[in-house]
């Protein structure tokens, strides 16, 4: 989707003194880069945790609440980190980013992923699972979960697509 | 680069899989995809295991549980991104091994396997008997310090492939 507003919003960005401050500052997109793929590891890794955890899949012998509790803030800071490191990629290459067909379908990936997420955290942290801790969770959660995994790892992939579209 | 080294290099150039994932405007991105997914799972988890080693996170959990449960996610991305990094090279075989941020990486890779093949080789046998960090040698701890920062090279050098590769696909 490039509709005509949009390309103006981007041109208008790409000519603030910001947008220019990082075209013209050779190694802060790599630098941006590559603190934004640590941060895509540390959300992977928690997000993995804990819904592979809810599925049951792995790490069964740690508790959901104590799981929860540790690798949610974490996922959360991950998101932080993303989304002040992908608006200053955005920032500098507006046009590359906002215009892209990839770019907006990871939008709409990652809205998914993480509602999915912080919908699931949220009810666990609301039931008697959270509190017994090593409790089984409900199949509706698991199928939450499952859709989280898979939308986290679209988003990656969308990511990467970036560069190609 | 040596004459033997150059020849390796056009003899896998010339092989159908770097054709087929040089030429297809598909394949490429799909690959790369996978061999990022792959790295950044392998760097989370080593990262992770690092800390617990370290008793900088999760400090009530017993260690041996702990790393096993990990080193699965470890081993299974570390194939995927070996498998897809490798396809990637023949791809594009040349531009790589001229490449010195490729280089530094591919030094890095080795020292990682390194420090893992010593530490297995050293603590494998003690690993169960470790539940807290009180009881992880102090070379196991520096070991895992090293881990990390090998890593963190890793991605910072595989990033700056796709900025100095030439020619280059994309960035």
């Amino acid at each position: 989707m490039r509709p005509e507003f949009l390309l103006n919003f981007c041109a208008v960005i790409e000519d603030t003194a910001l947008s220019q401050l990082i075209q013209r500052t050779d190694w802060l997109i790599p630098a941006v880069q590559t603190v934004h793929i640590m941060a895509i590891a540390a959300l992977l890794i928690s997000a993995l945790t804990i819904h592979l955890r809810v599925i049951q899949v792995s790490f069964t012998n740690q508790s959901l609440g104590w799981t929860i509790a540790i690798f949610f803030r974490v996922l959360q800071w991950s998101v932080v980190v993303l989304l002040v490191t992908g608006l200053v990629m955005i920032i500098g290459e507006p046009a590359r980013a906002l215009a892209n067909s990839a770019f907006q379908i990871k939008i709409v990936l990652l809205s998914i992923a993480m509602s999915a997420t912080f919908y699931l955290v949220t009810q666990i942290k609301n039931t008697l699972i959270y509190a017994e801790g090593t409790k089984a969770a409900t199949g509706a959660f698991r199928w939450v979960s499952t859709v989280a995994i898979i939308s986290w790892i679209s988003v990656v992939f969308s990511g990467r697509w970036i560069a190609y579209t | 680069m040596s004459p033997e080294i150059i020849s390796i290099l056009n003899f896998l150039l010339d092989t159908p899989l770097a054709a087929l994932v040089s030429e297809n405007e598909v394949l490429f991105p799909w690959i790369e995809s996978l061999h990022v997914l792959g790295i950044a799972l392998v760097f989370g988890s080593i990262v992770v295991v690092d800390l617990r080693l370290l008793g900088l996170i999760m400090r009530d959990q017993a260690i041996h549980a702990f790393l096993r449960q990990y080193l699965i996610i470890t081993w299974l991305a570390f194939a995927l991104s070996a498998i897809t990094g490798a396809v990637l090279f023949v791809s594009n075989a040349m531009s790589y091994a001229s490449n010195t941020n490729f280089q530094i990486k591919l030094i890095l890779l080795i020292c990682a396997g390194l420090n893992m093949v010593i530490f297995q080789k050293v603590f494998a046998k003690k690993i169960p008997r470790w539940l807290f960090e009180e009881q992880v040698p102090r070379m196991a701890k520096i070991m895992a310090c090293i881990s990390i920062c090998i890593w963190l090279g890793v991605v910072i050098f595989g990033r700056l492939i796709g900025f100095t590769l030439m020619p280059t696909i994309a960035n």
